[in-house]
């Protein structure tokens, strides 16, 4: 059992083939901000019972077109008295914390739902079913940001600097779990992972799920792959689930995963012996307002993470949004787990898909769908 | 024994003119160290450090609090909540003085609390919140 990092000396010192002998298991982490992410909730039937149709968890919008009493949390809705402070997100983290959350719901009421409006309050511990179910976590490498502008942007990849003077970049690189199977040979629906400090599953592959980009040393040189997941609530923890507030952006969640590499041959055990130094990003410029934004230039996670980067002949400042610290965590946790024979490794029951491209969004009219 | 203390000052558009600086190296031999200053209709404030004789800085204090110059000392300006800091390292290239240090045997992102110039920028940068405003 070794993590993604303990790995690399071990490969070093001996080569591929003897360490392939030794090893069975490699463990992998990530903990960044994934905005394609909530939960579900079943809060059981009060008396008399309600459909509820407009939902609000501490004044969080919750989603009203399930069944009576279940709905669906999105980290990134804004509360409506404090948008900019709270949001879904934080209606997670004070769930997993066993904080108190006040609902408020209503309803026209009808013949088997008499009921109109319903003001109470909830725990982890008082509803049902609580999971988590996140439909795209985990990306395969992340294109990095800057900003060549003459004024400060704030975007999804953080703060960035006019004039370049600053790089943003968010993976685990080389302990990210899907740059260590880059082809999911072994991650596929049912892959039994570590999420938010608890337990959960690969539920399918992730929205934009993308096989296309190019590949450098094996690994994808930009976003590609990435996963649905699906975990119980209980037995997670907020040291792995974390409300983040990207400034004039949006509400969002930093979601831990860690997901378990059986070595099954040695084509797997060089898979999971990949360094930052062989893993490539895109750097993006993020003055361009467009879904086509120039490559200022292609980056090393080795030269990311030492904290200033060549860019354009200048020496650039560069800062890391996922935490490499909660990734290393995460990995030294779960092969804990799997070494006391607390978590067990699955097989997959179906593979991630060998080819796929996400579609851009068309402005169409009917009769051309037709 | 000298030392070196942080503040706050606050002036209104009555003792904006007074030449404070001048007093406080000449007469109460205080090197202040102006960090971050701001004008406005009404007044205006300064963050500032006094490097002097302890007793010197009380009387400086004093002296201006005469002039009726709201007077704070900052312990801590930008503060870190640690228990929601996640390590990640948003804050670290948008620091101007450098007090964001990433460990690179722990990564763990250290932060020099005394490098600290109260510029405020990474408090926008800080996505979990954890670095905060003391507001006096
Ligand atoms: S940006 Fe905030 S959470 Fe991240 S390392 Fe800096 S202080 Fe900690
Ligand atoms: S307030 Fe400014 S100087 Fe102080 S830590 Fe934040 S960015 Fe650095």
């Amino acid at each position: 059992m070794f993590t993604a990092e303990e790995v690399l000396d071990l490969v070093e010192d001996k080569g591929i083939d003897a360490a392939f002998e030794e090893v069975d298991v490699v463990t992998t982490g990530t903990f960044g901000a994934m905005c394609s992410s909530g939960a579900f909730l079943n809060f059981g039937h009060s008396e008399p019972p309600i459909r509820m149709a407009e939902i609000h968890l501490n004044d969080v919008q919750a989603y009203g077109g399930l069944a009576a009493v279940d709905t669906y949390i999105g980290a990134t809705q804004a509360s409506r008295s404090r948008p900019t402070e709270y949001g879904g997100a934080h209606v997670i983290e004070d769930l997993v914390a066993g904080k108190p959350i006040h609902l408020e719901a209503s309803s026209p009421g009808s013949d088997c739902y008499p009921r109109k409006e319903i003001d109470t309050y909830v725990s982890l511990e008082t509803v049902n079913e609580a999971y988590i179910y996140n439909p795209r976590n985990s990306y395969q490498n992340y294109a990095a940001a800057s900003n060549s502008s003459d004024k400060t942007l704030f975007t999804y990849m953080g703060k960035l600097l006019p004039k370049n003077r600053n790089i943003t970049f968010s993976s685990a690189g080389q302990l990210s779990p899907l740059l260590n199977d880059p082809h999911c040979r072994t991650i596929g629906v049912g892959t039994h992972i570590f999420l938010g400090g608890g337990e959960g599953y690969v539920a399918w592959q992730g929205t934009q799920f993308n096989t296309s980009p190019a590949e450098k040393n094996g690994v994808p040189t930009g976003s590609a792959r990435n996963l649905a997941l699906i975990g119980d609530m209980r037995g997670m923890s907020t040291e792995y689930l974390r409300a983040l507030n990207i400034h004039n952006y949006s509400i969002s969640l930093a979601v831990g995963v860690g997901i378990p590499i059986p070595i099954l041959d040695k084509e797997m055990m060089r898979a999971c012996s990949i360094r930052d130094e062989d893993i490539v990003a895109p750097v993006l410029d993020y003055s361009v307002g467009s879904s086509r934004r120039p490559v200022l230039a292609h980056i090393s996670y080795e030269q990311f993470r030492s904290g200033t980067v060549e860019l354009e002949g200048k020496s650039v400042r560069t800062s890391s949004l996922s935490s490499y610290k909660k990734a290393r965590d995460i990995a030294l946790e779960l092969k804990k787990w799997i070494e006391d024979k607390e978590f067990l490794l699955t097989e997959p029951v179906r593979s991630m898909p060998v080819s796929s491209k996400p579609k851009p969004l068309q402005i169409s009219t009917k009769e051309e769908l037709e | 024994m000298i030392t070196t203390k942080k503040y706050m000052l606050k002036f209104t558009t009555n003792n904006f003119q007074e030449p404070i600086s001048y007093e406080l190296v000449k007469r109460f031999n205080i090197v202040p160290n102006i960090m971050q200053a701001k004008v406005n209709e009404s007044g205006g404030g300064l963050i500032l450090d006094l490097r002097g004789e302890a007793t010197d800085i009380e009387d400086a204090k004093a002296y201006m609090e005469g002039l009726g110059v709201l007077v704070k000392e900052l312990e801590k300006h930008v503060d870190r909540d640690e228990s929601r800091c996640i390590h990640c390292g948003a804050c670290v290239s948008v620091c101007p003085a450098k007090a964001f240090v990433v460990n690179r045997r722990t990564w763990e992102v250290e932060f020099k609390s005394d490098l600290c110039i109260a510029c405020e920028s990474c408090l926008t940068a800080c996505s979990p919140r954890a670095m905060k405003m003391e507001l006096w």
